[in-house]
């Protein structure tokens, strides 16, 4: 083996050790369905693996493994798309966290992630990149970085979404 | 009692575990393999299409019609080079390079323009070598002994036929690329 590829094994390894619970809950932003998310999860650590051989700072690390796991799943996403049309919708669209599915009297942490989750699915691609870096503590230059947005276009989708998630999401808090 | 949805977030889902490196790396291979197998058919193509046409050049007797064969070899080259030039679009681990929706429509929109393009570097180079032939079928004796001229006009109109057919399908996937690209430009940009 050479000293390139090995030290391409030893990138990913590291990346996947850091990243690889980030990108897990990606998938599960990006496909609803267990099956195809692993799927998905493995397609994403495959183009990571690849990726690191032409890796050289190009950005920051953080960054490349963002945009290269977002990349694969908006692929995925905009392929899966042609067979089930579901109609996706901005962050300005959307008043409440939605419920859970059957999970609507979950509460706590558990209940508000999956609330999340819902909402994830519900949003279309640039809104849903943002919502998940959001998520995952990327500063906002950080979400440009890796989408491509302009700064306006990240400031206001932040800030639609700090709206949001400042909506109370459970009956309890309704009523409090 | 207030949550943060950061950290809901974050310590959501199954704990992780990392796939081997080896089983990672198949399923790379794969990605390469499938490019492999696609250069293969095409090489493939090219050496059926030079045995057929070479054998032409030494075989048949007007020079036109050795002119021609010779340029559909030649034709077939420069065609198999443009599918190869054409067909490399970026890979998903140079989409790191990128951001989404430059890499998505950078994908799309090169296979658009070369399906829209398909007359000019697919049809056209073959065209002059076709029509060498032809001329030189007319001229021949023993061709004109044996293969009326009616049923020389239906080959035209099937090669033209075909070349057109060729064309319109190529415009229609050209067409539906556009469709998809401006849905994920509809998907990406607002404000």
């Amino acid at each position: 083996m050479s000293s390139d590829s090995r030290a391409q094994n030893a990138q990913y390894v590291a990346a996947a050790r850091d990243h690889g619970a980030m990108i897990e809950r990606l998938a599960r932003g990006y496909e609803a369905d267990p099956e195809l998310r692993r799927d998905l999860v493995q397609e994403i650590h495959a183009a990571l693996w690849r990726s690191f051989a032409i890796y050289e700072g190009q950005c920051a690390e953080r960054s490349w493994v963002h945009r290269i796991a977002h990349n694969v799943a908006v692929a995925h996403m905009i392929n899966g798309r042609r067979g089930r049309r579901m109609p996706l919708v901005g962050l300005d669209e959307i008043v409440e966290l939605p419920a859970g599915g059957d999970t609507e009297r979950e509460t706590g942490e558990r209940g508000l992630a999956k609330r999340l989750l819902a909402a994830i699915h519900m949003l279309k691609p640039a809104d849903r990149q943002v919502m998940l870096l959001y998520l995952e503590d990327l500063t906002a230059a950080e979400i440009g970085e890796v989408t491509g947005l302009s700064a306006g276009a990240v400031a206001v989708r932040i800030h639609r979404l700090k709206a949001l998630l400042a909506q109370p999401y459970n009956a309890e808090e309704k009523q409090a | 009692m207030t949550l943060d949805p950061k950290h809901a977030w974050q310590a959501s889902g199954e704990t992780y575990d990392a796939p081997a490196l080896a089983e990672v790396r198949v399923r790379a291979d794969k990605f390469y393999r499938k490019i492999r197998r696609r250069n293969l058919i095409e090489y493939a193509a090219c050496i059926v299409v030079v045995i057929a046409f070479g054998r032409n050049v030494f075989v048949l007797p007007n020079v036109l019609q050795k002119i021609g064969s010779g340029w559909l070899i030649v034709a077939t080259f420069y065609v198999a080079w443009q599918l190869h030039r054409r067909g490399s679009a970026v890979s998903p681990d140079r989409s790191g390079e990128m951001p989404l929706s430059t890499f998505l429509c950078m994908q799309l929109a090169r296979q658009r323009d070369a399906l829209r393009s398909i007359f000019w570097w697919y049809i056209l180079p073959f065209i002059p070598g076709i029509a060498l032939i032809l001329i030189g079928n007319g001229q021949d004796p023993q061709m004109a002994k044996h293969v009326p001229i009616w049923l020389r006009w239906v080959g035209l109109g099937a090669t033209a036929t075909m070349f057109a057919g060729v064309w319109w399908l190529n415009q229609l996937g050209a067409r539906k690329l556009q469709r998809r690209i401006e849905e994920i430009d509809q998907l990406i940009s607002e404000d």
